[in-house]
């Protein structure tokens, strides 16, 4: 009897154990998902990537850096040469302060990306290259994703699209480039996977690899480490570059038209599902919803000319049914006369030509690295206020010295174009609203003309 | 000198018979009594012999008796001296009207001309009446020059004591004679031999004279094997008269004395030639005992640095007396070496005493003797035993060359009193630091260690393998105390050890678990041992359950109360028998005595946090887990009721050891899951040698109870046959090393690797000992170039976790860009990925941390500029000791430790953050102990000793 119920102990201390239950799997790993692009000026350090400078016997680049407080400022740029140390400089901006860096100061050896990290914030950075008939550049990038959308790409005669690939760190990159054009997806020889070596950049002709497409739109995905890609498009004299971005329903472009250039909005789909799009304008006058709509279809980019859309200034902003890219591209349009009077055939070619991303959101607080920084081309400053409340936003200069603040009122739905005057000690400027405004900054010059956006600071 | 009292001339007693030798009629007495005095049986004639009697006065308290036979002599001396001792010996002389000299020699040189003979006798030694009639007659007849008496035992007159003595060539006499062997008159013829005892020995006086007399230097029983040995070399013969009888009182075995003794003789006699092997041999022989001896019991150590520092310190003396005997000797080394022993009479007492020992801890016969030792091999428990011997040494093969890296398994640090110190309040040094105490575990294989010199792959195999000998054994041990033979109780000692719960706590890494199982069955065997009936055992009883219960607590503090637990429910089974509830009560009284034991750890860990961390869920194999269940049920059912309640009692167990080990739902964690482990293997090997004792058990289960039990014991083969897992790989049960194949390449990397510090992520079960999660993500800080024992256990979060994983935060957040700058500051040069983790990419975009190619897991080393530990505010590296930092002294230069801020870090300490700040003029920055913990780890170790001093004390009570 005892041994029985020590067996029917033990039985009951076996069920026991076979029906308390497993501890809970732990809950997965809280981690941010992937950023969307939107490079934004936070309050704690941040580093800029420039992929597009150059220093050299023909052209030149400036760095053009601006804080909202005072910090250290380190400039980065790799040696092309494997194993060599980088070229580095550091400068001290005291608070709202902005300075245009010349690259030639720091090394001249032709093209030369590089970075600048800021130990404090806010602050941004963007890049201008200057030459005889150039006139580039865009703001730098801040965050760095494993996707990259470039629309915008051309490889039609008398337009020639590279694409940069730069990569800062000293993990190897493995990197594949996919591409869609008006007839669909392209097959990109030789990009599906790219090595790009730590501290290094590729150049990637694209003309070379899939001549006469009028739009070319670019994915650039990283299988191993990161690069931060740029997109060259250079006209018979002029270029524009602009950096990657994100998908977004909503794209904001403060600037779209400088004198004599014709705009275009260039719209890449990567999604499976045809986007439906409507454009709003804002002229300085106001607003009109809606002013074209169109379709774009899945993998496919659209160009949609939009020149016709208002008179002289205004800003637009692009609303769609999926995630999209976009960019404006505006360019010199001459028309060229052939030996046949008849013949209706008109070859484009032109000489200036800038472009821009936008911004997928107005923000009360932007910082415009680079305004007035370059003495030799005017500056001008578009702010859009797509809300429906007027705006009055405060304009701080910065640069070097004290420089007093102006206030401008924008009235809602509008865009007001500030043509700012050259002062040598002023390389950026701090924009603050109460409300939620977009704003960018062009320049112009005898060379070319480039559209820069501006950079949204962290609330 | 006078006639005493009750002595006549000539014999008396009526003649057995008579004899003729030579033209003389001698009258054989078998057995004849003389004033109530039993004598030999010797021939009647009395020889024309002068004899002079010397008593060495070394036990006063027998010297009456010995005067009083001395009376009693047939055969008449013509002189008694007492020689030697102090006044209460010339006291003595006084009174009885003997001469007192002052030494042998003093009664050789001064002994009339007339006297022919010198007859020395032990103070105590009681001859027979006619035993120097003996000795005279037939001395005289061999012509010998050294007689010596047939040694009885005073208190036991049949009992030989000796008859004559053989030596070996050291020295070391040899009786031959059995314990307590009985005078049948086996021995009784002359023979020449080695040496007679000191306690009666008739010398030739010209001979002895010649011979200087015995060697005042030697003890008495030393002393006489010199003589004879001198005796030999010039010539003369030594015999044993086994007719001479002569009583003498318990001898007491030979001390440091007479050790020094032989060795000296050893020296004087033997030619260089010979010497120049022997006293190299004995030395190493005589260490050798000192090593073994202890195991018996005893402690010869002393004895042997005394015999050997006497010798030298009498060297002069020795190479006088040498040069003495070589000068006038007769005959070489090969008449000593005629009747001298083959090997030594040392090791042949060591084998035996042996042997009788291991052979009283095996059922079977109670003696051992050399004889049957063949036969003995050839039983099935010294075979199974030596399998079960050789089945531990290979499985623990690979744990010789230290503990692999895995999991909670990592090789000790290369101090084992760093490690002892860090346990006794120094430094925790696991992650970034703390003043948690380690575990005790780790004090106690830091103590191991230390023991052997540092020698930490030696220490681990020998903490593993000695657990594993110790489990096996004790098991056996345990399970014999119901019946349960050798074999089975052998196979129930493997499945102890390396059955399916032991191989679960060995995946686990539960090293001290491992160390603990080893001791457990100890503990319940102990108490349940026959209780002893003088106080002192009693007292040594339960000091004994205390610090084997001590070794388990050490192991695994929760075990503990296992052995109490169990002897309880043990007593419950058998409520009638007071053995279990004794035995209980013992249990729960040395449990108690353990507890100070786990000091300083017990006072100051966090005892909540230790029984909940991790979880615990053990998963046995379905398989094997049902074959206990029908192993426990069959042998239940079949066994006879005594084994049948056992088997009960191992299969609740096994049951209560696996529910414990499943209670993470209830707050268990990984320390209740190795316990339950533990006892479930413990439970396991109970069921499992019953259930092969049962089938053995012929004549009590017949029947259909034979065919049930027959079941059981397929049961529990294949459990037994499982533990070939643990042999073949050769880790003891533990999991290969796989943090090495990660981490290794630091060691070759520049500068010096173990000044810096490793991240780690990855897979909870991929990264070593405890980690932290940084948003759900498991990491770990370890030392480079390969953590030891020491980090496995994390001290509580403190300020350095905390500002650690404000960095990881950044990075995760991209708010960081140079993330091997952020590293830098907390001493971490590589970041290794060694599993899945969806961290990985966080530590893409990070513009100074570099991928090292090549590696088994994705690396990255940091860039930055001081990725170290310790760091000048010049930028020198400091270089970490294991328990503190050294560089170049610099008085005016500061230090910044990456350890967890502590006061306690010196010298000149200043507030650094979250780390350290100390000034360089020392060149050494170390932590100062806490000192009520030395203490209290001090008073546990000497508790500890004190605990087995006394144990083995009442052992020999």
């Amino acid at each position: 009897m005892r041994r029985l119920l020590l067996v029917v102990v033990a039985g009951a201390l076996s069920a026991g154990a076979a029906l308390l239950p497993a501890p809970p799997a732990p809950p997965p790993p809280d981690l941010p998902v992937a950023a969307v692009i939107g490079d934004i000026a936070g309050a704690q350090r941040s580093v800029w990537y420039c992929p597009w400078m150059s220093a050299g016997a023909e052209r030149d680049s400036y760095l053009m850096l601006a804080a909202a407080r005072s910090l250290e400022v380190e400039v980065t740029l790799p040696s092309p040469i494997p194993n060599e140390e980088a070229d580095q400089a550091r400068l001290t901006l005291a608070d709202e302060g902005a300075e245009a860096l010349e690259v030639a100061s720091i090394v001249r050896r032709g093209d030369a990306p590089g970075f600048a990290e800021f130990d404090n914030g806010p602050a941004a950075a963007s890049a201008l290259v200057v030459a005889d008939t150039v006139l580039a550049g865009d703001r730098c990038t801040g965050a760095v994703p494993k996707l990259w959308h470039l629309p915008g790409g051309t490889t039609q005669p008398e337009r020639t699209t590279t694409l940069r690939l730069f990569n800062p760190f000293p993990e190897p990159a493995k990197v594949s480039v996919g591409g869609f054009s008006e007839f669909g997806e392209v097959g990109l020889v030789g990009l599906t996977s790219i090595d790009v070596a730590g501290r290094s950049w590729q150049d990637i002709n694209l003309n070379e690899i899939v001549p006469l497409l009028d739009d070319l739109a670019l994915t650039v995905s990283s299988q191993e480490g990161l690069v931060i890609p740029s997109l060259v498009v250079a006209a018979a004299g002029d270029e524009a570059t602009w950096p990657g971005v994100g998908l977004s329903t909503t794209w904001e472009f403060p600037v779209v038209r400088q004198t004599g250039l014709v705009p275009s909005l260039v719209i890449s789909n990567p999604g499976d599902v045809e986007a439906g799009i409507e454009i709003d304008v804002f002229t300085e006058d106001g607003a009109v919803t809606a002013a074209r709509t169109a379709k774009v279809p899945a993998g496919r980019p659209v160009r949609i000319a939009i020149d016709d859309l208002a008179g002289r200034f205004f800003g637009v902003r692009l609303r769609s049914t999926a995630p999209i890219a976009a960019v404006v591209v505006a360019e010199d349009v001459v028309p060229d006369v052939g030996e046949d009077e008849g013949d209706e055939t008109a070859a484009l070619a032109s000489t200036r030509i800038a472009g821009t991303v936008g911004s997928t959101e107005p923000v009360r607080r932007w910082l415009l690295a680079g305004p007035g920084g370059l003495s030799t081309a005017t500056s001008t400053m578009w702010l859009l206020n797509s809300h429906i409340e007027p705006v009055t936003i405060s304009l701080q200069p910065l640069g070097s010295g004290a420089h007093p603040a102006d206030k401008i009122r924008v009235e809602a739905g509008t865009v007001r174009r500030i043509v700012l005057s050259q002062q040598t000690s002023v390389a950026g400027y701090l924009l603050e609203a109460a409300t939620p405004f977009s704003a960018a900054w062009s320049i112009e010059s005898g060379a070319g003309a480039a559209f820069v956006a501006g950079v949204s600071v962290d609330e | 000198m006078g006639e005493h009292a009750g002595q006549t001339h000539g014999h008396a007693g009526p003649a057995n018979t008579a004899t003729e030798q030579g033209n003389r009629n001698f009258a054989v007495f078998a057995t004849c009594f003389q004033n109530d005095a039993s004598m030999s049986a010797a021939s009647a004639e009395a020889p024309p012999i002068s004899v002079v009697v010397a008593i060495v006065a070394d036990h006063l308290d027998g010297l009456p008796a010995t005067l009083a036979a001395l009376r009693r002599q047939v055969y008449e001396p013509v002189r008694i001296a007492i020689a030697g001792g102090d006044a209460a010996a010339r006291r003595i002389a006084g009174e009885v009207g003997a001469e007192w000299v002052s030494s042998v020699a003093t009664v050789i040189d001064k002994a009339d001309p007339s006297v022919s003979h010198v007859w020395v006798l032990g103070a105590g030694a009681e001859p027979r009446p006619d035993a120097l009639r003996a000795l005279v007659t037939e001395a005289e007849r061999v012509e010998a020059g050294v007689a010596g008496s047939k040694l009885l035992r005073r208190d036991q007159p049949e009992q030989l004591v000796s008859v004559g003595v053989a030596t070996d060539v050291f020295g070391s006499p040899y009786t031959g004679l059995e314990d307590g062997e009985i005078d049948a008159g086996q021995y009784d013829v002359v023979r020449d031999v080695a040496a007679v005892g000191g306690a009666s020995l008739l010398i030739r006086r010209d001979l002895a004279r010649g011979l200087g007399g015995p060697d005042t230097h030697l003890a008495p029983g030393a002393a006489a094997i010199d003589i004879c040995q001198r005796a030999r070399l010039r010539g003369g013969r030594v015999v044993v008269i086994p007719s001479s009888e002569v009583l003498v009182p318990e001898m007491l075995s030979g001390g440091w004395r007479e050790e020094a003794g032989q060795i000296r003789s050893m020296l004087k006699v033997y030619s260089l030639i010979t010497l120049l092997w022997a006293i190299p041999a004995r030395l190493l022989l005589g260490l050798f005992e000192a090593i073994v001896a202890p195991f018996m019991g005893r402690w010869t150590l002393f004895r042997w640095l005394a015999a050997w520092g006497w010798n030298l310190v009498q060297l002069p003396s020795t190479i006088r007396a040498r040069l003495t005997i070589r000068r006038h000797r007769a005959v070489g080394d090969t008449e000593l070496f005629r009747f001298q022993l083959r090997g030594s009479a040392e090791l042949r007492r060591l084998a035996g005493e042996t042997g009788a020992r291991l052979r009283e801890r095996l059922p079977g016969d109670d003696r051992l003797s050399l004889i049957e030792l063949g036969r003995e091999l050839r039983q099935p428990a010294i075979v199974v035993g030596a399998v079960a011997l050789g089945l531990v040494l290979v499985s623990t093969r690979t744990l010789w060359g230290g503990f692999p890296s895995t999991g909670f398994s990592l090789p000790l640090p290369t101090s084992g009193r760093a490690l002892v110190g860090a346990y006794a309040g120094g430094w925790n040094p696991a992650g970034f630091g703390g003043v948690e105490p380690l575990q005790p575990f780790l004090g106690f294989a830091g103590l191991v260690q230390a023991i052997l010199f540092d020698r930490g792959p030696l220490a681990s195999g020998l903490l593993m393998a000695g657990a594993a000998l110790a489990g096996v054994w004790g098991t056996t041990r345990l399970v014999r105390t119901w019946g349960v033979e050798a074999v089975p109780g052998l196979l129930a000692g493997l499945v102890l050890v390396a059955g399916p719960a032991t191989r679960a706590i060995g995946a686990e890494t539960g090293l001290g678990t491992l160390v603990a199982l080893g001791a457990l069955p100890w503990a319940l065997r102990v108490p349940l041992a026959r209780w002893p009936h003088t106080r002192w055992a009693q007292l040594g009883r339960l000091a004994a359950t205390a610090w084997v219960s001590g070794i388990v607590a050490v192991g695994a503090p929760l075990l503990v109360v296992v052995a109490p637990a169990s002897l309880i429910i043990l007593a419950l089974i058998t409520p009638r028998e007071p053995g279990p509830w004794r035995a209980a009560l013992l249990s729960v009284l040395g449990s108690a005595l353990t507890l100070p034991l786990l000091l300083p750890w017990a006072a100051v860990a966090d005892l909540n946090r230790y029984v909940s961390a991790g979880d615990a869920y053990w998963e046995p194999g379905l398989a094997l887990a049902a074959a206990v269940g029908v192993a426990l049920l069959a042998t239940v059912i079949a066994a006879p009721r005594r084994l049948g309640q056992v088997a009960g009692w191992g299969g609740v167990l096994a049951a209560g050891g696996g529910l414990v080990s499943r209670t993470s739902d209830l707050g268990g964690g990984r320390e209740m899951q190795l316990a339950g482990m533990a006892v479930a293997a413990l439970g396991s090997a109970i069921v499992v040698g019953v259930a092969f004792e049962v089938i053995r058990q012929l004549r009590l289960v017949t029947g259909w109870r034979r065919l049930v039990a027959g079941v059981g014991v397929v049961a529990a083969a294949a459990v037994t046959a499982s533990t070939v897992l643990v042999v073949l790989p050769g880790r003891g049960g533990l999991p290969a090393d796989d943090l090495n194949r990660v981490m290794g390449f630091t060691a070759a990397a520049t500068g010096d690797p173990g000044s810096s510090r490793v991240l780690l992520i990855g897979p909870v079960d991929e990264l070593p000992g405890q980690s932290r999660t940084v948003r759900g993500a498991p990491y770990r800080v370890v030392s480079a170039p390969q953590p030891a024992l020491w980090e496995a256990w994390l001290p509580e979060r403190g300020a350095a976790d905390e500002a650690f994983e404000a960095t990881l935060d950044a990075i995760i957040d991209g708010e960081s860009f140079r993330a091997g700058d952020d590293l830098a500051q907390f001493g971490i040069r590589w970041v290794i990925f060694t599993g899945d983790t969806p961290l990985t990419t966080v530590f893409d975009g990070q513009l100074d941390l570099a991928p090292l190619d090549g590696l088994p897991a994705p690396t990255y080393a940091s860039e930055a500029a001081n990725p170290v530990r310790a760091v000048t505010d010049g930028g020198a590296p400091w270089r970490w000791t294991g328990t503190g930092y050294v560089g170049e002294p610099d008085a005016t230069a500061r230090v910044v430790i990456s350890e967890l801020a502590n006061t306690r870090w010196g010298p000149a300490r200043v507030e650094a953050g979250w780390g350290n700040d100390l000034s360089a003029a020392d060149g050494e920055i170390t932590f100062r102990a806490i000192a009520s913990r030395t203490t209290q780890a001090a008073s546990a170790l000497g508790l500890f000793v004190v605990l087995v001093l006394l144990s083995w004390w009442g052992r020999r009570r």
